[in-house]
């Protein structure tokens, strides 16, 4: 045959393969919260992804009797779904509908003692008792197959891989590897199972800590696979050194040190095995639950990825999340499903992270679980949940909003922009919260370079570096546009200047002789003098007190325009360098951060002071101190300018000068009081130091006295509470 | 011989403990079912049931034993005999444990110990077989046309009371509330009034009908041992009771209705007193049930408990309630053929509403419907430094001309619009509205008088909507510490928002508060009267059908069957006032004074004990008194949920704001996500051309018949002869010779 139609044939295959669609089914209302999640991590309400479809039973299967503590369940990717129905120690083979195709009958041969027989060999045990009846398997967990057609069913509690030939006769078994990382006490319950298409088995034991054992096609045992490759370089120069004195198996045991849980596998269609991991302890879910991990065990999955929920459960008894993944799902088209045991939920990711929807839940509804699903499938994109407390399957099918979604989000993986502006913008009718759509749009108007009106989708898509990457491509453009008016213009303007200077020149070399330049000319006036100080900080401050040019009025308006500045970089900061939610503004905490203050700071000097014989007093304080805050003034005035014409990879401008005016501030300040309370340098640096502790004793005693007014309060409410209801 | 005896004895002995536990264990074969039937003779035997006929009538006949007060009602044209406890329960291979005594029982109490009032964490329950037949505590007196039995609990020092009276289409059971006695150390909670009356066997073929939702089925023996039987309360949970948090969402039950159907012939209950004090319970047979039955769950005494924070535990208190009435009086209504099923239920239930409480035909012309949302409120600062509120408009006086005018001439001709937001706080009620008032944000006087006027010329009905039952803050004349109402605790009922992900309370977030139906009284007048003013016929007056609450404040208090009665009058007052009123998903003390029902649900909760979902709310009003479905683009999955409407004869709704609901993305209104109307346009003008015609043809017909043809396949009957099939396949499906496409439907006409 030639090779052409060999493809064909199989392509065709493949085709027939593919599930057949199994019905929209009836269900326009779920019994769970459909939500997503906003760029602040608060879930808002969303459209449903996926809705129940069919409760699989016995009877829908079409076997006699209940199904009994499902455990797991595995599609071979092409017309076998592979069922274990544990409690009845068996595996139903299914076809892609989940009707029955034939039963596995899971018997494994009798376990000998060997302790009954000291001093003897298992084969001359076996030649001398014989093998006994075989035995049901009935506490299996987890079943997968690999693409010999060999069967593999795991059992933690005869500590046990079975292992069946295609045509379901009992291969052998695969017990406790002999291997030192594997502790003596640690017990080999051997949970769940996945097959990669080298071939080799992955089994996940429930007290392993250091990943999956692997093994071979035949049994033997290779490696330890998925543990935690984040290693402290201390202990990998240790290692370094120690190697030759150690025996090889103790180098086996040193290999991997951080322990790390693996709660379940999957492997997608191009071998890569994705894990979930178990995490206690923390108060949000970390980074890393989930990892794509490839041959050397490394994670290849986009950083900084969180899954699950986000938001903290307040009224939970323990302080972590409890968002806790114990399946996960790789689909025919590389979506992640993640089941969470934590609220009985499921989570489909794309493999970059976009969150697409969020089923199921713990109730006792059609669509919820019982108390511990165990595991997760997906036939096409179909979702399979096998609900061992309520002895049944839950299929799931994706919604039209979903199933666009999807699609949408594929052709954006695949830079495929060719229509699809409409299956966007069709979303977004549907859901015009969707910040995924928006950002789908965006990137199609960047790709027309039409960069003004992919700026405004990458605002409501709340993407700051895309929005940042058009902003610099617009002002690209607009600068060359603008180039040659921009630089008449200047020319212009300094044409005129030059004109300007010369014909002033001319006339005003009398006028400087009569009024005679003086260096103390900016000291004069009590509003100029803040900016002398500004370059002259000893000379001015020292200034400040002889001439008793300070100026409360001076020193009020700088407040209020520290104040100014700072409402005005909360709310006129450009986009991309502006996280804070305008609802967020609170007019009291903003005036305690910078006029608060700066009070709290003065009074606290001035009472440091006179316990340290500083010479300034309070109104000098004031005006030093109020002073010495201009240039951060500027910094901050001359950054929310620049912010809104800098992109992202330029703000570093900002920080520097930013960072140079604090420090310019802070000088200042030293200079200041250094003058007016006289002291010499060393004094003025303690005294600073003193300073801040006092403003914490401040605050300490400011918030030890409002608690108790508080109380004081609502002893007294309660008693006229108490006095109006009795 | 004595030792063979002896080693018989002991053989027998084992035999029967086997029996037990393996009966127990829920595993069952024929050997020991002949075991346990003995077992169970030898108790009978004392007390054989002997039934005498006590009243007859034409249609329907009561048989009653005088010594236990068991009894049957005859169907005297079929002959069926509905027993008020089985009649083959020896025979039952099943059943096991306490279920097997309240299979024998009339009455199941739930009662408390009054020394353990403020510890108890749950009523604790028994049966009138056990703790009553068991000690010959049953009086059966004979009475005009029935039997009054007095149920002594003697151990409990508990007396309850029951007539059970023939009357002409019905059997009527009247739970005597001031006959209960007792003053002993046991309290009663609850009673559930005759269990197992018409229980389906094990060996029947049926159905349990629930009004859950739009209503539900459980079919006999489905198996589910797994999940939990049904009980949900008549008329939705109180509003006075918290939930410290929400993770699931159910429908609730509407219409005090429920019914068993056996073959051919079926029992129909309707709650007739005190219906607001009912819950509806249901059990279906498994491997350790023999029986099938559904009944009701008369609340006599309320147990309610609240988390005390210095403690750290719960704390109860039993409050008395008036019922205001001196019966819980629930009716069972033999039907048979043609009406022995949910849909005849629903006629008959229909027939019942008509008689005994004036519900009528209402002008039913089919016509597409727009809630239009208005305006919001949000705080706002002038730069963050003068906070004021201020409202956002979504969709003015002018845009909602646009709106209307826009959809009229995308072919959606005949339009209903709600109105909500239009006045007072806009969407949010923070107060109760003092009048009818158009908000100059919106466009003012002068604009909604533009309105009005083109609504009216144009041929839309504009319902313009007000929320009177619930508020945020106290205000225009209505007092959060005086009229709000209160839990038995004293404390004020504020319902929280619940955080989507993880279910817990949202701290900050407005909480509602529901004002007292005494209150309520006044208020709605005081509106109607702004109404009159205003020239408005048409008023949607919302969740004031749907909200059912108790109150516990002092002079105020008045358990919700009382509340409801002030809804009632007010209700009958707008009617009385000739105003055209809507209201959303109402209860059915409501149905006969309105003249449209919004947002009426199309599925049940879908509870693991359901087997399907029925249109019987629907059913019922279907011809008489026109519905909607819940906005479409809101519903989960819109596509499906305009099917539903199809197969359930609803018509369809849709929200409409003329802003972007984008921009509503960082409010709280964000559930908006897909009402921008230009967005859904086109799909609700496909909708409309599609459907509308067939809801011409039907609009004013009873529905006859509705079933379930194939998997997914629904086919709806109307008076008229007129078919609907509705295909939720992804394939195309041939029903009766007619091609119903893929997730669409086909209509037909039968000549008859």
């Amino acid at each position: 045959m030639p090779k052409k139609l060999v493809a064909f044939a199989v392509a065709v295959l493949l085709l027939l393969a593919i599930p057949l669609n199994i019905g929209a089914s009836p269900v326009s209302n779920v019994p769970y919260n459909t939500y997503d999640y906003n760029f602040y991590d608060e879930s808002i309400a969303a459209p449903a992804g996926y809705v129940p479809a069919e409760r699989i039973t016995a009877a829908t299967i079409g076997v006699e009797g209940e199904l009994a503590q499902p455990q797991d369940i595995y599609y071979d990717g092409k017309d076998n779904v592979y069922l274990l129905d544990a409690g009845n120690a068996r595996v139903l083979v299914l076809d892609t509908n989940l009707k029955l195709k034939e039963t596995i009958e899971l018997m494994a041969p009798a376990k000998i003692d060997m302790s009954l027989f000291p001093g003897l060999t298992e084969e001359e045990v076996i030649e001398a008792v014989g093998v006994g009846e075989p035995t049901k398997v009935t506490t299996a967990t987890g079943v997968t197959v690999g693409v010999d057609g060999r069967m593999y069913i795991a059992d933690p509690t005869g500590e046990c891989v079975h292992v069946y030939n295609a045509d379901h006769s009992y291969a052998y078994v695969i017990t406790r590897p002999k291997t030192a990382r594997l502790g003596e006490e640690m017990p080999f319950n051997a949970s769940k199972v996945s097959v990669d298409n080298r071939n080799n088995l992955y089994v996940v034991a429930k007290s392993g800590n250091m990943g999956a054992f692997v093994f071979d096609g035949e049994g033997n045992y290779q490696r330890l696979f998925g543990g935690n490759s984040v290693v402290q370089t201390a202990e990998v120069i240790m290692k370094y050194m120690l190697r030759p004195f150690l025996t090889q198996a103790q180098l086996e045991g040193m290999q991997s040190s951080v322990p790390i849980t693996i709660a379940n596998f999957d492997v997608d269609a191009e071998g890569f095995m994705y894990t979930t991991t178990i995490v206690s302890d923390e108060t949000v879910v970390p980074e890393g639950v989930v990892r794509k991990l490839n041959y050397l065990s490394q994670d290849i999955l986009e950083e900084k990825l969180i899954f699950g929920d986000r938001e903290w459960d307040r009224q939970s008894k323990q302080l972590s999340i409890i968002t806790s993944f114990n399946d996960v799902d790789i689909d025919s088209e590389g979506f992640i499903n993640l089941l969470d045991k934590g609220r009985g939920r499921v989570f489909q990711y794309a493999e970059t992270g976009e969150l697409i929807a969020v089923f199921g839940g713990y109730s006792e509804q059609f669509g919820g679980f019982g108390t511990d699903p165990q595991a997760i499938e997906s036939i096409g994109d179909s979702v399979i949940v096998v609900d061992t407390t309520k002895n049944c399957l839950i299929r799931f099918d994706p919604t039209d909003y979903a199933k666009q979604y999807r699609s949408a989000l594929i052709r954006l993986k695949r830079d495929d922009f060719d229509g699809s502006l409409e299956t966007w913008q069709a979303l977004l009718a549907q859901n015009s919260n969707n910040a995924n759509a928006y950002y789908g749009i965006g990137r199609v108007y960047d790709m027309q370079g039409d960069y003004k009106t992919a700026m405004e989708y990458f605002k409501l898509a709340g993407d700051r570096g895309a929005y940042s990457e058009a902003f610099q491509e617009y002002r690209n453009l607009t600068i060359k546009a603008l180039f040659i008016p921009i630089i008449s213009v200047v020319a212009g303007l300094l044409v005129i200047y030059l004109v300007y200077k010369v014909i002033k020149k001319k006339r005003g070399k009398a006028a400087v002789s009569t009024v005679g330049g003086s260096a103390y000319s900016k000291l004069e006036s009590k509003y100029s003098f803040p900016l002398y100080t500004l370059f002259h900080p000893m000379d001015g401050f020292g200034q400040l007190k002889p001439r008793k040019i300070g100026s409360l009025r001076v020193a009020g308006i700088i407040l209020v325009a520290l104040f100014a500045v700072f409402t005005l970089q909360f709310f006129a900061t450009g986009y991309i360098f502006n996280e804070n939610r305008l609802s967020e503004y609170s007019l009291l905490i903003m005036l305690m951060k910078t006029v608060g203050v700066a009070l709290l700071f003065v009074v606290s000097n001035w009472a440091v002071c006179t316990l340290f014989n500083g010479n300034g007093n309070l109104k000098e304080i004031t005006c030093v101190t109020t002073y010495a805050l201009l240039p951060l003034i500027f910094a901050m005035v001359f950054n929310v300018i620049m912010s809104n014409f800098l992109a992202g990879s330029e703000g570093a401008i900002m920080n520097i000068v930013l960072t140079v005016c604090i420090v310019w501030s802070f000088l200042l300040l030293l200079c200041g009081l250094y003058c007016i309370h006289e002291y010499n340098m060393t004094q003025t640096f303690f005294s600073v130091i003193a300073t801040v502790i006092g403003m914490a004793i401040i605050v300490f005693l400011l918030i030890m006295f409002t608690s108790l007014l508080q109380q004081t309060w609502s002893f007294i409410y309660s008693i006229v509470l108490e006095l109006i209801q009795r | 011989m004595k030792i063979i005896q002896k080693h018989l004895r002991v053989l027998l002995c084992m035999m029967l403990t086997a029996a037990l536990v393996l009966s127990m264990g829920g595993v069952v074969s024929a050997e020991e079912t002949e075991d346990t039937t003995t077992i169970g003779a030898a108790d009978t035997e004392s007390n054989e049931i002997v039934y005498e006929l006590v009243a007859k009538n034409d249609r329907l006949a009561l048989y009653a034993d005088k010594t236990d007060g068991y009894f049957y009602v005859e169907n005297r044209e079929t002959g069926k005999k509905w027993y008020s406890t089985p009649a083959d329960i020896e025979e039952d291979p099943y059943t096991v444990g306490l279920e097997s005594t309240n299979l024998r029982s009339h009455l199941v109490v739930e009662y408390i110990s009054r020394e353990r009032e403020i510890w108890a964490d749950y009523a604790q329950s028994t049966n009138s077989y056990t703790d009553c037949v068991e000690h010959g505590g049953v009086t059966v007196t004979v009475i005009d046309n029935g039997i009054r039995v007095d149920y002594l609990f003697p151990i409990l020092e508990i007396q309850i009371s029951v007539n059970y009276v023939l009357k002409d289409t019905y059997l009527e059971a009247s739970l005597l509330t001031d006959a209960i006695k007792d003053e002993g150390e046991y309290a009663v909670i609850a009673v559930q009034l005759l269990p197992v009356f018409g229980a389906g066997s094990w060996r029947d073929t049926g159905y349990l009908f629930v009004p859950d939702g739009s209503g539900a089925l459980i079919h006999f023996n489905n198996q589910r041992k797994l999940a939990q039987n049904y009980r949900a309360p008549v008329y939705g949970v109180d509003k006075q009771v918290v939930a410290e948090t929400k993770s699931t969402s159910t429908e609730a039950i509407r219409l005090p209705v429920f019914g068993t159907v056996v073959g051919d012939e079926a029992l129909m209950a309707v709650i007739d007193q005190a219906a607001a004090s009912a819950e509806i319970t249901a059990m279906t047979g498994h491997a350790t049930c023999g029986y099938n039955a559904v009944s009701s769950i008369f609340g006599y005494r309320l147990l309610t408990s609240q988390y005390n924070m210095y403690n750290r535990r719960r704390v109860n208190q039993m409050v008395d309630l008036d019922h205001g009435t001196d019966a819980y009086a629930v009716r069972y209504y033999p039907l048979s053929g043609e009406d022995a099923d949910y849909i005849g239920m629903a006629g008959a239930y229909r027939d019942y509403l008509i008689a005994e409480h004036g519900f009528q035909k209402r002008d039913t012309t089919p016509s597409f419907h727009v809630d239009l949302i208005g305006a919001y409120e949000t705080e706002a600062s002038f730069l963050g430094i003068i906070p004021y509120t201020k409202k956002v408009p979504l969709t003015t006086y002018e845009q909602a001309q646009t709106i209307l005018a826009g959809l009229q001439s995308a072919g959606i001709t005949k339009l209903s619009a709600q109105y909500t937001g239009w006045n007072n706080n806009g969407i949010t009620n923070v107060k109760i509205p003092k009048a009818a008032t158009p908000l100059s944000v919106l466009g003012g006087k002068k604009d909604f008088a533009a309105l009005t006027a083109a609504t009216a010329s144009s041929g839309v009905t504009l319902s313009t909507s007000v929320d009177l039952t619930s508020f945020i803050k106290g205000g225009n004349g209505v007092s959060a510490t005086k009229h709000a109402i209160r839990t038995p605790f004293g404390k004020t009922v504020k319902q929280p928002q619940y955080i989507l992900s993880n279910h817990v309370t949202k701290l900050g977030a407005d909480e509602t508060m529901y004002l007292s139906t005494a209150k309520l009284t006044d208020v709605a007048a005081r509106y109607l009267e702004s109404l009159k003013k205003q020239g408005l016929t048409t008023v949607d007056l919302t969740n004031i059908a749907e909200n059912c609450y108790s109150n516990y404040f002092e002079d105020d208090t008045a358990h919700r069957t009382v509340g409801i009665q002030n809804v009632v009058a007010a209700l009958k007052a707008y009617q009385d006032a000739g105003i055209k009123v809507t209201v959303q998903n109402a209860n059915a003390y409501a149905l006969p004074y309105v003249n449209v029902v919004t947002d009426v649900p199309t599925v049940s909760s879908g509870y693991d004990i359901f087997d399907e979902d029925v249109p019987f709310y629907q059913a019922l009003l279907h011809g008489y008194v026109p519905y909607t479905t819940r906005s479409i683009t809101q519903t989960p999955n819109p596509g499906v949920t305009y099917l539903t409407a199809v197969e359930s004869g609803s018509q369809l709704q849709y929200n409409a704001i003329h802003a972007n609901s984008g921009d509503l993305f960082d409010t709280e209104y964000n559930y908006l996500y897909g009402s921008t109307w230009t967005l859904w346009k086109d799909t609700a003008a496909k909708q409309y051309a599609e459907y509308q015609p067939l809801l011409e043809k039907v609009h004013d017909q009873e529905i006859v018949n509705h079933a379930q043809v194939a998997q997914n396949v629904f086919v709806t009957e109307y008076q008229n002869g007129v078919k609907v099939a509705v295909n939720y396949n992804a394939q195309d499906v041939v029903v009766e010779g007619n091609t119903v496409p893929a997730q669409s439907f086909c209509e037909w006409e039968v000549i008859a």
